[in-house]
């Protein structure tokens, strides 16, 4: 019944390729023969007055004040393929999928990634750790490369530290470290939590594969809207806008998670015990994934 | 393991009716009875203002393409459901004992385009040549009536409708049968414009509702519980119990989607890729279909091959909720305000997992489905994600994949 042929993506980013003696390793960056140069690249909040606590509203109607977000964040690539949406329509795709994804695929709907692998033309083999409440930006310890060829997407990655297989689905890598405080109707909610892409955002097993995806996928965001030309001289900005991660929380969901002594609510991201994944930590999750919105990555020209 | 499906498309017998022509780039020809048209409704092409006028395309013969039309077979014989079912059989089962019948599915297909050159940018596949043919509608279709051309996926059941069929290239050039054309189209917006393909009395009173409320894709049915009831020991009985075992649902979707360069799996694929684009024969007509995956609307995760396919959380939010013997209704604006990242009944319980089917295993937690990078206007709205999920079904020839680019903000 509705048998089909193999898909096989030309320049597939898997996290296998990027693992060579336990270091990152290069995609598929420089192909066509283009020019090639190093640059700086930094990560940093969206703009806002340094320093102090982020507060906004979210669409729960929670008065949400932020005074901690610490991001890390790293690999980033530089891809010529186009988003499938707009930045404003949003868009991201699960990502380069496993071999056997291609080459045995179910009859009735597949190939539902929709983005392409596309060609890495440029990458920064480095992780960084920065306050997304703070416009200030830190640069990623090392020097990112590019082939000179028209930038369309930026992936960004959230892997484990280097050295770490990226396959491992434990790990200690906090992407996002967060605190604050919410407000609604007379109730206020002060809560703290950890965001760590390791096997609780995984899909349960099955024997099948429907809805199953490696721990690379959970830890990628592909598809973000980047449209530039790079020039040698320049440099790369990536900005998060973290308030976008809490925009559909309800902190009044937290009232059965656990608590600090002076009541601070733990998010807890879990798939077993007595508490499991609160729908607050999962909207954190969800809104770190987003390809549009949250993120903003730009190549800056010197003067 | 890599299979290759070679359709071997029948359609000498449809086309042999020498239908006339509607769409530029087509042979003007003789007229004959609308070989589309569901059984005892023949003939009915036109609205009963005049609206709606279609008159069925021709063989455009040899070197040309015959447009058409498919939800494949699953949109006229919907999901079954039995204790054997399996999640990611074929086709797929609702992991949670719901059968789905549809009575209608209705999209609206414009701007059918052949473009030059669809290898022209390997990064941005959207990136494609100079137009050298196109047939504008819009073609208001229901998948569910279908039509008598035999469908790409060998299904038997599956009957495809044509819609239109393009001869030769606009500037009066045959195609060139060695050359791959880019294949594209949209879903649009429902239109009081739109020509009936195939739509009975029943689908044009809903397509006048979904140009009213700007629908771009409608698809209509009843769910039927078949699991066994819940047993009153068992996690979640306190929900499942309340949930009524009919449910008639209306999906009025607005996401107007273009699909664009599509891949084609009627061809040879070259090493493990299939290419991009339609190829005419010198021989006979070649079919081109445009293809609505109907299951795409009920997964739980979006951008990701493929998903298991859930209806709690639909019919939890029916109107009979609370009583499980009175069938219930529910529509897309019942679904907008409920949360998928928490999912909860229309009374605002939290909705379990639940999974009557030996592949799936349900997390044991409150439903929750996975947005994978998406976000929305209204965060975390599932009517969004149903827009959304769904608006990725369309493809070509069955499983050819399209660059999909979504004219609608989710």
């Amino acid at each position: 019944m509705r048998s089909r042929t193999a898909l096989m993506a030309g320049c597939v980013m898997s996290a296998t390729a990027l693992v060579f003696a336990g270091a990152w390793a290069a995609g598929c960056v420089g192909e066509t023969g283009s020019k090639r140069f190093t640059f700086e690249a930094a990560a940093g909040g969206v703009a806002r007055p340094v320093g102090g606590p982020v507060s906004f509203v979210n669409q729960r109607g929670w008065a949400v004040t932020l005074t901690k977000a610490d991001m890390t964040l790293g690999p980033v690539y530089l891809n010529v393929l186009a988003p499938l949406r707009t930045a404003e329509r949003g868009f991201s795709a699960s990502g380069s999928r496993r071999l056997l994804d291609w080459v045995i695929r179910p009859a009735w709907a597949g190939g539902e990634g929709h983005l392409g692998s596309g060609r890495v033309v440029g990458e920064v083999l480095g992780q960084v750790t920065f306050s997304a409440l703070s416009p200030e930006l830190v640069a990623f310890p090392v020097r990112g490369s590019i082939a000179q060829e028209q930038v369309r997407t930026a992936d960004v990655w959230f892997y484990p530290a280097p050295g770490v297989d990226p396959e491992a689905t434990k790990i200690n890598t906090v992407a996002l470290d967060v605190a604050g405080t919410a407000e609604r109707a007379g109730e206020r909610i002060r809560f703290r939590g950890a965001l760590v892409l390791n096997d609780a955002w995984m899909a349960d097993a099955s024997p099948g594969s429907r809805s199953s995806a490696p721990i690379s996928d959970v830890r990628k965001v592909r598809g973000i809207a980047a449209s530039f030309m790079p020039v040698e001289g320049g440099r790369l900005e990536v900005r998060v806008d973290v308030t976008r991660f809490f925009r559909g929380a309800d902190f009044g969901e937290l009232r059965n998670n656990p608590a600090d002594a002076d009541g601070t609510k733990v998010l807890v991201q879990s798939k077993t015990g007595k508490v499991t994944t609160d729908p607050v930590m999962n909207n954190v999750y969800q809104g770190l994934r987003e390809s549009s919105g949250a993120y903003f990555v730009r190549w800056v020209t010197p003067d | 393991m890599v299979q290759k499906r070679m359709q071997v498309l029948a359609l000498t017998a449809v086309m042999a009716a020498g239908v006339a022509a509607t769409v530029a780039c087509s042979d003007s020809s003789s007229q004959s009875p609308n070989a589309n048209q569901p059984s005892g409704d023949a003939g009915t092409t036109n609205g009963p203002d005049g609206t709606g006028a279609f008159t069925p395309p021709a063989d455009p013969g040899a070197g040309g393409f015959l447009i058409t039309a498919s939800g494949e077979d699953i949109a006229s014989k919907g999901f079954e459901w039995t204790s054997d079912s399996k999640g990611e059989g074929d086709p797929p089962a609702f992991t949670d004992g719901w059968a789905i019948s549809y009575e209608h599915i209705l999209v609206t297909i414009d701007k059918i385009r052949v473009n030059a050159d669809p290898d022209k940018d390997e990064g941005n596949p959207k990136d494609v040549g100079a137009v050298v043919a196109s047939v504008d509608g819009p073609f208001a279709v229901d998948l569910t009536a279908g039509g008598n051309v035999p469908g790409k996926s060998g299904e038997p059941d599956e009957k495809a409708v044509s819609v239109a069929a393009i001869s030769k290239q606009a500037n009066g050039s045959p195609f060139d049968p060695a050359v791959r054309y880019a294949f594209s189209y949209d879903f649009t917006n429902a239109s009081a414009n739109a020509k009936f393909v195939n739509l009975n009395e029943a689908a044009r009173s809903l397509y006048s509702t979904a140009v009213q409320k700007g629908w771009s894709m409608v698809l209509v049915g009843k769910a039927t519980y078949k699991g066994p009831a819940p047993a009153q020991s068992s996690e979640g009985y306190e929900v499942f119990s309340k949930i009524p075992k009919t449910v008639n649902f209306t999906l009025g979707l607005k996401n107007p989607s273009s699909y664009i360069n599509c891949r084609n799996t009627d061809l040879t694929a070259v090493g493990d890729e299939f290419p991009r684009g339609i190829q005419a024969s010198a021989d006979k007509s070649t079919a081109v279909q445009i293809t609505l995956h109907t299951d795409h609307v009920f997964w739980n995760t979006l951008n990701v091959e493929g998903s298991f396919l859930h209806f709690d959380p639909i019919a939890a939010n029916a109107s009979t909720y609370g009583t499980a013997d009175s069938t219930g209704v529910v529509s897309l604006e019942d679904l907008a305000s409920v949360d998928v990242l928490a999912i909860k009944t229309k009374a605002g319980e939290p909705l379990p997992w639940r999974s009557l089917v030996s592949d799936f295993t349900p997390k044991k937690s409150t439903m929750q489905y996975e947005l994978n990078g998406t976000s929305f206007s209204q965060a975390n709205s599932f009517a969004a994600f149903l827009s959304y999920s769904a608006a990725s079904g369309g493809h070509m020839n069955a499983q050819g994949e399209c660059e999909i680019q979504n004219n609608f903000t989710p």
